[in-house]
């Protein structure tokens, strides 16, 4: 009998598969459909380590200081990622700013919070508490929504750039690189591999 | 099939379990729990487009007037100043998608529902392509709250309108109808292996 983890199942196909040994840095695909099946991210712990830090970083000064600032004949005005949630809620929509609040502050901290202790306990060799941090991260990433407000904030000024002159301040390119951080856990890494990671340890 | 993939973490599971082995999520397959929320929380959605399309998403006022606008008259907007990728961009985030994501939602919960075999693979692509920009359709709202924060002048003010809610609420209510929706379900009955 096989053991289970020694198996995988195609997320498209349902093909059943037999884990096989890669080289670092190497993809397994699937037999019929050519889905990802996993990859071998040997020690990325450390990567994610160092790259969670610096991110944490941008984090503070993406909250801090201004996205942007606008010149419209003579009037100037600016705003934080928090003023525009508080705005929100100032003006009574106070569901919609909440949610904002979660997706776009409480969200995204978790999930470099998590990853990065995920890192951690990797290092230190703290399976059973990596494991609670790991599902923690699977559960906060999918809403996590920087991204889209990031490119949210370009659609905005294209709306707005005929009218007013528009400086990106350090915040914008500070929140660009959580941006990338997130997309590197979730979408390159994969939360998955990292499940498989912590599994072959 | 007596292996089963557990919809959190992708780990192998025995059919026979009721938790993930790797992850401790529910594995269980619940047919009628699963369409069941699905079909609801699509209904609730469908619902909220009509007063998210309605419904001005902002309002600017100037010394004299406050005006709306709805996404359709803000794509009419973009589309007067020349800017079409951006009222093209619009159009297809926040109008079009989000029927796009009604009529494949409702096919496949018809399709769980039925048993339908037919090509699967292709289902079970859909559902990921709606998994992954579910989300996206909320570039809209956040347009709107970024303009509030910045449009705070003496000659010009720009608000949110009550179309934002909806708006929100909609691609909300259509993120829980997809995750509901247990997409393993798809071939599930199909005797395959
Ligand atoms: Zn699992």
């Amino acid at each position: 009998m096989e053991s289970l983890k020694n198996l995988i199942i195609c997320p498209v196909c349902q093909t059943l598969h037999k884990r096989r040994p890669i080289k670092r840095d190497e993809e397994a695909r699937c037999i019929k459909c050519d889905t990802l099946l996993y990859k071998n991210i040997d020690g990325i712990e450390y990567k994610i380590f160092a790259f969670a830090i610096s991110a944490f970083i941008f984090f503070f000064l993406a909250n801090i200081f201004n996205l942007i600032s606008i010149n419209l004949s003579g009037f100037t005005g600016s705003f934080t990622l928090i003023e525009a949630i508080l705005d929100l809620f100032n003006q009574g929509y106070v569901l919609v700013s909440l949610f904002a609040l979660l997706v776009l502050e409480v969200y995204p901290f978790f999930v470099l919070l998590f990853s990065f202790l995920f890192a951690l306990f990797m290092i230190v060799g703290f399976k059973r508490s990596a494991k609670k941090v790991l599902t923690g991260l699977e559960l906060v990433s999918r809403w996590s929504m920087l991204d889209i407000f990031f490119i949210a904030i370009l659609v905005a000024m294209v709306k707005i750039f005929e009218y007013a002159s528009i400086e990106f301040d350090i915040a914008f390119w500070a929140l660009f690189l959580v941006v990338v951080y997130e997309f590197y856990i979730t979408k390159i890494v994969k939360i998955e591999s990292l499940w498989d990671y912590w599994e072959s340890r | 099939m007596r292996y089963i993939r557990c919809r959190f973490c992708g780990a192998v599971n025995y059919r026979r379990d009721k938790e993930c082995r790797r992850c401790g999520f529910d594995i269980t397959l619940d047919k009628n729990a699963s369409l069941q929320k699905a079909t609801a929380f699509l209904i609730a959605a469908v619902i909220f487009y009509i007063p998210a399309n309605i419904y001005p998403i902002l309002k600017s006022s100037t010394f004299s007037k406050v005006s709306g606008s709805t996404i359709i008259e803000g794509i009419f907007e973009l589309m007067a100043h020349g800017d079409y990728p951006v009222a093209i961009i619009i159009l297809i985030a926040s109008v079009l998608v989000p029927v796009a994501k009604f009529i494949i939602l409702a096919y496949l919960i018809l399709s769980i529902k039925y048993g339908n075999c037919d090509s699967v693979e292709k289902k079970v692509r859909l559902y990921h392509l709606i998994e992954i920009t579910g989300p996206w359709s909320l570039i809209d709202v956040f347009v709107v709250i970024i303009l509030t924060a910045l449009i705070q002048f003496k000659s010009i003010t720009i608000i949110p309108g009550f179309g934002v809610s909806a708006f929100a609420l909609m691609v909300f209510l259509t993120i829980l109808s997809s995750y509901s929706l247990d997409e393993r379900l798809l071939g599930d009955e199909c005797g395959k292996q």
